[in-house]
């Protein structure tokens, strides 16, 4: 699926050249891929989706709907309980990219976790397969093995090409980043396809890195979000002490902003620096580390829009983010790091 | 005296072959034979740091047979980070262990509560993390479709959840009520 971008730089497409303004460099189309959305990023993170559907639309990734997906689902919590239902609901969703012929792209770690596994699992056992499409055969579909199963940092940075992406960076960010890999981007590492150590990644850092920013390292850096494996949703006094860890460790490395590729690790994060304040040391500081996704960082180092990237709030109780972005828009606009709005959308 | 508790089997290892079905039959069990009991799940687990979980000690009350580990609530502080298999020296899969011991404990009646309700969520509306009217309106304003192109829009696949369901005789296996 991995195509040249030789010429990347180069002719823009007639049908888009209306749209981007002179300063921003042309790009060939790429890899169409289907769009797994899950539960958590549609349902309640949906500026992951809008800013990501932007950032492949600049990127000139096509993208086809996976009409009718369901959760995917969660590795936590249904593959704790029954394999029968993680398997065959796996591989439904699965059967729905085969039908679109493109493979998947997942914006979730967890997602990608259990398509990848499922997508694997069924491939290599005959019996299996045609054990699942027995129980696929009433829904009309059926699995057939013919697709693979990718993460967005996976496909920006080794479908896309990380020397493609650093030549459309117009405004570097000048930020210093803790950067989040979460758990089943790499592990379990035998399963991978791509060579990244799981004590030692690199992928995520430079694709942090070419933004402008420093990826910081800090105490912990690899240890999970705590949101995994049904913890979150069955004892979440646990699951947050997690967070407060690397929380209070990302602090101490004095970072602007997390960056997350998974909504769940997200959320952790997000919510979690409200969660975590009745657990503070006495005369501990509530957190208030804004929490952004990989999709809204690439876009505004490449001169894309606040808007377009949905880091304007809208006017709403009770909605993500629910930690604030204003210290690291502010620090960018004092830096004067973004892009002219040329319009009226803010003032 | 371990190495001959260790090579006796397993009661949980004869419970497993009962089952004929391939999706049922929980085939990484068998590998926890090869655990020497050196620790280094425990040592790499992050949960151990903060909850009761030491996966050793799962890992070998298993081993033994013990059925009493399918009712430890220790089982469900994994947050299967899989730490505990990339660092396994004679890589078992810790972490599928513990997820196929949960297993084995939910079709033995022990299914946590605070599961439920996201299992119902499934069954009702094919997402554990259902949209509502507030985060449908934010959808719109952040300029997407207000229902997703997921089962949310497009009700008819939620039949096709519910032959899956059926199909696996999820009511009846699992008791989830």
């Amino acid at each position: 699926m991995v195509e040249s971008h030789e010429k990347a730089n180069t002719d823009a497409d007639p049908s888009k050249s209306e749209v981007q303004s002179e300063a921003v460099p042309a790009v060939e189309p790429h890899s169409t891929y289907s769009l797994f959305l899950g539960c958590v990023i549609p349902n309640r993170y949906p500026m992951i989706e809008s800013s990501s559907r932007a950032l492949f639309e600049r990127l000139n990734i096509g993208i086809k709907e996976m009409e009718g997906a369901s959760c995917c689902p969660a590795p936590g919590v249904f593959r704790s309980v029954d394999k029968a239902l993680w398997l065959s609901l796996g591989a439904r969703n699965i059967a729905i990219a085969e039908q679109n012929q493109a493979n998947i792209v997942s914006l979730c770690n967890g997602c990608y976790g259990t398509l990848h596994e499922v997508n694997h699992e069924i491939k290599h056992d005959s019996e299996l397969k045609s054990r699942i499409n027995t129980i696929l055969d009433k829904t009309g579909k059926e699995f057939q093995g013919s697709i693979e199963v990718k993460q967005i940092v996976e496909v920006l940075y080794y479908d896309y090409g990380i020397d493609n992406l650093k030549k459309l960076i117009t405004n570097p960010l000048g930020l210093r980043i803790a950067v989040h890999y979460g758990c089943h981007l790499l592990k379990p590492s035998d399963l991978k396809p791509f060579p990244e150590d799981p004590d030692d990644p690199h992928f995520f850092d430079e694709l942090v890195e070419i933004t402008g920013s420093v990826s910081v390292d800090y105490q912990n850096k690899l240890m999970c979000c705590g949101a995994g494996g049904s913890l979150r949703t069955g004892n979440k006094p646990s699951s947050l002490q997690f967070t407060l860890e690397k929380l209070r460790n990302m602090r101490s490395a004095g970072v602007d902003c997390i960056i997350t590729c998974c909504p769940f690790c997200q959320l952790q994060f997000d919510l979690g620096q409200l969660e975590v304040a009745n657990e503070l040391e006495p005369g501990e500081e509530p957190f208030k580390i804004p929490v952004i996704y990989i999709s809204q960082l690439l876009g505004l180092s490449m001169g894309m829009s606040l808007e377009e990237m949905s880091m304007i709030k809208p006017d709403m109780k009770g909605i993500s983010p629910f930690t604030s972005f204003d210290p690291v828009l502010e620090k960018l606009a004092r830096e004067n790091r973004l892009a002219p709005t040329g319009d009226d959308h803010h003032e | 005296m371990w190495v001959i508790i260790m090579s006796q089997k397993s009661r949980l290892l004869e419970f497993n072959t009962d089952i004929v079905d391939v999706l049922s039959i929980e085939k990484d069990l068998e590998k926890i034979r090869a655990c020497i009991q050196c620790g280094a799940c425990s040592a790499a687990c992050p949960s151990g740091n903060y909850t009761a979980l030491r996966t050793r000690n799962v890992i070998r009350k298993a081993l033994f047979g013990v059925q009493s580990v399918l009712e430890d609530p220790d089982i469900w502080l994994c947050s299967t980070c899989f730490n505990c298999y990339e660092h396994c020296p004679r890589t078992i899969p810790v972490t599928e262990i513990i997820l196929s011991l949960r297993r084995m404990a939910v079709s033995q009646g022990h299914l946590p509560d605070p599961l439920k309700g996201v299992i119902h969520n499934l069954m009702n509306k094919g997402h554990a993390v259902p949209i509502d009217p507030k985060w449908s309106q934010l959808r719109a304003k952040l300029g997407l479709d207000p229902m997703p192109p997921t089962v949310e829009k497009y009700p008819e696949a939620l039949v096709e959840i519910y032959d899956i369901f059926s199909a696996i005789k999820f009511n009846s296996r699992i008791p989830h009520r």
